[in-house]
């Protein structure tokens, strides 16, 4: 007599967190109706954020793969003295308010700080510049790939580098040629992640670069400037471009068909 | 030749120590013991995956103990095959390929040819030992380390694969070094053993 009203009550649960996750955002996009997205669909600024936000997350993620996937090798590999502080500083940005990030970079890199004025000396500005969203995006998602690099590194069973060893790779030859390939489709699907996260950022930009305005930005702008209108528009086509990101996220992360030993 | 000099290891729960064994260059040596007596460690330690813990290693005229696996130029086929996954066969077996004719040769030796261009996930355990068993030979060794090579294999292909590598022995003489619980492995070729103690507290039990 239980088991039914559990698996009741867990229908019932599951039921009301899809209606919550899903209602307000189909909401959004009923209020906006096809009208509203199609003009969005021709607004110059708009059009202009999601470009200047598509292009920073990229550079972003590059930026996290080249120096995250040694870093996640090392963390799953490697046993070494401070590896426990380096994973919770490496993770500390998951779980710190962002616009907790954004001072600790605008602390770090504005141009009266010593490491702000060495990069003002090569030319190169973050405050305020595309490469401050950068820096801030990378701040905030990079975690999220190196966690997940480490997780599908962890997978590759290490007894294959061994393997490849004694086929005449040296140590890094064989990370090259096997592990990373076996761990690859991880790796992809952490990359997209750290993509779509980096592309929804907000309380970290907004503080190191309000201009020039990336998608989430300027839907923040529209609302404080014009309300609640003006913004719907903007807010249903970062819905819609999210959408068809988690998409292509879940297919990335799809298991292979049949069954390896 | 491959000689162990007073070699000593840790394999899990079993510590081994003063292990001595000479192989005879061109010759077959066999490694036996029960089960989890720490014979694959053994093994593994010819390679080089495994630090002895005292003792020496010595391949030809060299001694090995020191150097990594890519150096020693041993072909070795472990247990469980350990292909790789994300290479079909004949990724795998190419894979350290010494040139175009070593290759050649390993695949006509096992045959192995049959079986392109399968995925590795396709194939069966004997099919996989196949294949690891190619993929050691086209790195054309100075020597083989054979883990239980044939034991996921139905009786004839275990002797068409016995006999490749005899076969292939005498055609190169590669000195080979076989973990076996088959006394049909146990032929007039296999002139020096090594048994190794059985583990202090019996065979480990099975997951």
């Amino acid at each position: 007599m239980t088991r039914p009203l559990v698996a009741g009550a867990a229908v019932l649960a599951a039921s009301l967190l899809v209606a919550l996750l899903v209602l307000p955002v189909g909401t959004l996009l009923g209020a906006t109706g096809a009208g509203g997205i199609a003009r969005a669909l021709g607004d110059a600024q708009l059009l202009a954020a999601l470009a200047l936000t598509a292009a920073c997350a990229t550079a972003a993620t590059l930026l996290a793969v080249a120096g995250g996937t040694p870093l996640a090798w090392l963390l799953a590999r490697r046993s070494f003295r401070g590896r426990t502080l380096l994973e919770a500083a490496l993770e500390l940005p998951l779980v710190v308010p962002h616009p907790v990030i954004g001072l600790a970079l605008l602390v770090a890199l504005a141009p009266a700080t010593p490491l702000g004025r060495a990069l003002a000396t090569t030319g190169l500005e973050v405050v305020g510049t595309p490469l401050g969203i950068v820096a801030a995006m990378v701040a905030v998602s990079a975690p999220l790939y190196v966690t997940g690099a480490r997780e599908a590194i962890a997978r590759v069973d290490v007894r294959l580098e061994g393997v490849a060893r004694t086929l005449g790779d040296d140590p890094w030859r064989a990370v090259r040629r096997v592990t990373l390939p076996a761990a690859r489709r991880g790796l992809v699907a952490s990359a997209v992640a750290m993509w779509a996260r980096a592309t929804s950022e907000f309380g970290a930009i907004v503080l190191v670069a309000y201009h020039p305005k990336v998608a989430s930005v300027l839907a923040y702008d529209r609302f404080t400037t014009y309300g609640l209108r003006e913004a719907l528009p903007v807010a249903a086509v970062l819905v819609l471009a999210s959408f068809g990101v988690l998409v292509l996220v879940q297919v990335t992360r799809a298991p292979r068909r049949g069954f390896t030993p | 030749m491959i000689r162990l000099d007073a070699l000593a290891l840790d394999a899990g729960p079993v510590s081994l120590r003063a292990l001595d064994l000479v192989v005879p260059t061109g010759a077959t040596g066999a490694l036996l013991g029960p089960v989890g007596a720490g014979k694959s460690s053994l093994l593994e330690c010819v390679a080089g995956v495994r630090a002895p813990r005292a003792g020496r290693v010595i391949i030809g005229d060299d001694d090995v103990t020191s150097w990594p696996p890519e150096r020693r130029r041993a072909g070795v086929v472990f247990q469980r095959g350990w292909l790789f996954e994300h290479l079909d066969v004949r990724g795998n077996v190419a894979y350290g390929a010494r040139d175009a004719a070593t290759l050649d040769a390993a695949v006509r030796a096992t045959g192995v040819d049959a079986l392109y261009p399968r995925a590795v996930a396709t194939l069966s355990g004997g099919e996989r030992q196949r294949v690891a068993l190619a993929r050691a030979l086209a790195t054309g060794p100075r020597v083989l380390l054979l883990d239980e090579p044939w034991a996921a294999m139905d009786a004839a292909l275990h002797a068409a694969m016995r006999d490749a590598v005899r076969a292939w022995q005498r055609a190169h003489g590669t000195t080979t070094l076989l973990v076996t619980h088959d006394p049909s492995d146990l032929g007039d070729d296999v002139v020096a053993r090594l048994e190794l103690p059985a583990p202090p507290h019996g065979a480990p039990r099975a997951a």
